[in-house]
């Protein structure tokens, strides 16, 4: 899910995006005026050995304070790469039993937590949390949350007072509290569809399901605050703005919409309104990003789209 | 099919086999390897129409069900096991196109192989709900159980494999699904070629890609887009809006049957050629996705000698039929003609070429004394050439081709 990821560099005038196209993560660098500067391609590959490249699930550039690392989660393993993808740092390989089960195994669900954390899901349910150092390769799993019990699809994290969100297959959502360690401040149940997508913002949590609904729920407490029947196929990808609370949503119906979060500081209410719809035509959408933290252009990926889309407002 | 059909009263030419290439391999993790059974049945749902000799494919149709659901080979299926390699997968399907004494030259069979392929892809892709990918296979085989309706030996098998699927299938969820379609469509992602009946119906465009329609029905389970509901902390709705979404959905009728038998509402899956249609397929253009699509790892692979040994297991399962000299032979072509088949041959784009697995083998080197049998049986016409290799590894065969 979501297979597009995208870091602007402010100070440098370039945007870096990163898309998955089966075993292999394309990067390329923009600069505003949309010519396209460098090209690289990353693979899931055990160290250098040459085995057969598995399929890579997703990547995403985890923005912590002291650096940006590239996460690759595939079926093998998950990989840390310095942001312009030059250099592995770590290499994280995943439990394969023998005889192979009849379970798919992988890892899915890339966040940066708590300015120091990096927490990847895992196809048995587990997210493994890691423990970043300012700079170099001493990077350690510190904790393993143990609270899901179908596949991790995605993570979500902001500064607040429930840090994390993770999601799963069935549909069920973990809020978690970081302080030394993780804990879990409430589960909210799932209703029959996977959630394949999450977001969290000023205490509430984003999430879109398999049917093509969105679903927001006060983070600290679990309670639902609002239904959308946003798309009429499952979600893709859900992404934030967090400067301005604008959303967007990405499905396999095609569309891009666009919508804006707000919170009324007296009454605690939660709102959402539609701003916004994009059609790329004839293409089931696979992934799907803000370009900046205001929300101002976005980009989108599809199925069989050797191109990433850029949307921008104008 | 419009295309010629010739009795060939002369035994069969075999495949013509395509010069080998050091094995390249694409090896996807994968749930169960069921979705190669319902890759092969559209070859026999594709059959149906337009053939001028009734009787001779009554035949055909009989032999090539009963080798597709063989148990042997359904039982390899059903084993949980990693998604085959595009070249393991057509050189099953070569095999399974000839189990009868149908015989198609490299040209109809790679246009055959292309039709199938883009027609699944279609099926996979347009499915409204994960899930449906079952009743797209439901949906297959029914199609089968019509054409050997009459045959109660080879139904009992159909039927029997009907009831595998549901057991091992129905109790997914929708996320175990769409991995299962996820992984399918990473197999054809970057296939665009054109089929002329889907460019006619207007659910293909001229660029290769399908048309994903805005608007009918919504899947099962689904709300039609359009409604903002708001609640309060106490869990009170106190605020609907409505918006819109920019397409013109509708809600959904009913939910398709996966029982054994049942209305799958669902048409993705059904028999394209229900009217006779010409078959056409097209290239097209070389495009930049394939060209980086097939710099595939040239290494060799330790997994695919696997993979070689285990194609050998299920071809042990797969009869070929060799017409004898009494009884007529069937060539199928494809093409409007004997030349255009020729030239379509020479003419295949580099990248679009399908490395088939030819498997040769010394009688020491197999276990399964019924693919010895069969092997020596085969005829190779062909490879004069080819010396049988006395080496244990399957790979170092290969290499030779």
């Amino acid at each position: 899910y979501n297979n597009l990821s995208v870091l602007p560099l402010r100070d440098k005038q370039l945007t870096y995006f990163a898309a998955v196209h089966g075993s292999t993560v394309s990067l390329a660098s923009a600069s505003a005026d949309g010519l396209s500067v460098s090209h690289r391609q990353l693979q899931a590959k055990e160290g250098g050995l040459a085995v057969s490249a598995s399929i890579v699930t997703q990547a995403s550039w985890c923005v912590l304070p002291s650096r940006v690392l590239l996460v690759l989660t595939s079926q093998k393993g998950i990989q840390m790469y310095e942001s312009d993808g030059s250099i592995m740092v770590y290499w994280h390989a995943l439990d394969v039993l023998e005889p192979p089960p009849a379970q798919a195994v992988f890892a899915r669900g890339i966040a940066a937590a708590s300015g120091r954390f990096i927490c990847v899901g895992t196809s048995s349910g587990l997210v493994l949390v890691f423990d970043i150092p300012s700079k170099g390769t001493n990077i350690t799993l510190s904790e393993v949350l143990e609270e899901h019990r179908d596949s991790i699809t995605d993570i979500a994290s902001e500064d607040g007072d429930a840090d994390l969100v993770t999601a799963d297959d069935s549909g069920a959502l973990c809020v978690w509290r970081s302080k030394e360690e993780f804990s879990l401040l409430t589960k909210i149940s799932a209703f029959g569809w996977t959630c394949s997508s999450v977001k969290l913002w000023n205490g509430v949590i984003a999430a879109g399901y398999g049917n093509g609904q969105i679903r927001l729920y006060e983070a600290m407490s679990g309670a639902l605050r609002a239904t959308v029947s946003a798309h009429a196929r499952w979600i893709y990808a859900l992404d934030l703005a967090p400067l301005t609370g604008k959303l967007l949503s990405g499905a396999e119906d095609s569309y891009v919409q666009i919508w804006k979060l707000s919170r009324s500081p007296d009454t605690g209410d939660i709102e959402i309104e539609h701003c916004h719809s994009e059609c790329v035509t004839d293409t089931q959408l696979c992934g799907a990003r803000f370009c900046d933290p205001e929300g101002n252009a976005f980009a989108a990926t599809g199925y069989d789209l050797s191109e990433i889309v850029r949307y921008g407002q104008v | 099919w419009a295309g010629r059909c010739s009795t060939s009263w002369t035994s069969a030419c075999g495949p013509r086999a395509s010069p080998g290439r050091r094995p390249a391999k694409m090896n996807g993790q994968m749930w169960t390897g069921n979705e190669l059974e319902s890759v092969i049945t559209l070859v026999v749902s594709s059959c149906v129409p337009g053939f001028c000799f009734k009787w001779k494919l009554v035949a055909v149709m009989n032999d090539i069900i009963t080798t597709m659901f063989n148990k042997k080979f359904m039982e390899e299926l059903f084993k949980p096991q990693e998604l085959y390699s595009k070249k393991a997968l057509r050189t099953v399907y070569d095999r399974l196109a000839h189990a009868s004494i149908m015989r198609l030259n490299q040209a109809s069979m790679d246009k055959l192989y292309d039709l199938m392929t883009m027609a699944f892809k279609y099926q996979v892709l347009l499915c409204p709900r994960s899930k449906d990918i079952l009743l797209v296979t439901f949906n297959h085989l029914d199609a089968i159980k019509d054409f050997i309706r009459d045959s109660p030996n080879i139904l009992n098998q159909v039927d029997e494999t009907f009831r595998q699927l549901i057991d091992m299938y129905s109790c997914l969820s929708a996320g175990e699904f769409q991995l299962i379609r996820q992984t399918l469509l990473i197999f054809f992602q970057d296939m665009h070629i054109r089929v002329s009946i889907f460019l006619k119906d207007k659910v293909q465009n001229s660029n290769g890609r399908f048309v994903l329609p805005i608007s009918g029905p919504v899947p099962w389970g689904t709300e039609v887009p359009g409604l903002i509901r708001m609640f309060n902390c106490n869990g009170d709705e106190v605020k609907r809006v409505e918006f819109t979404n920019g397409g013109s959905y509708i809600s959904p009728q009913r939910e398709g049957s996966f029982d054994l038998y049942g209305d799958r509402v669902l048409k993705l899956g059904t028999n394209m050629y229900s009217v006779s249609r010409p078959v056409e397929t097209h290239m097209s253009g070389a495009s930049k996705n394939l060209a980086s699509h097939t710099k595939e790892n040239a290494a060799p692979n330790p997994l695919a000698k696997e993979e070689l040994n285990f194609l050998a297991r299920l071809m042990g399962g797969l009869e070929i039929k060799k017409p004898n000299g009494s009884e007529p032979g069937f060539r199928l072509n494809l093409f409007t003609t004997d030349e255009e088949e020729e030239y379509a041959a020479l003419t295949r784009p580099e990248e679009l070429s399908y490395k088939v697995i030819n498997i040769q083998a010394t009688q020491d080197q197999w276990q399964n004394e019924e693919l010895a049998r069969i092997m020596g049986e085969f005829e190779v016409t062909d490879q004069p050439s080819q010396s049988t290799s006395k080496g244990d590894d399957l790979l170092a065969m290969m290499d030779e081709l």
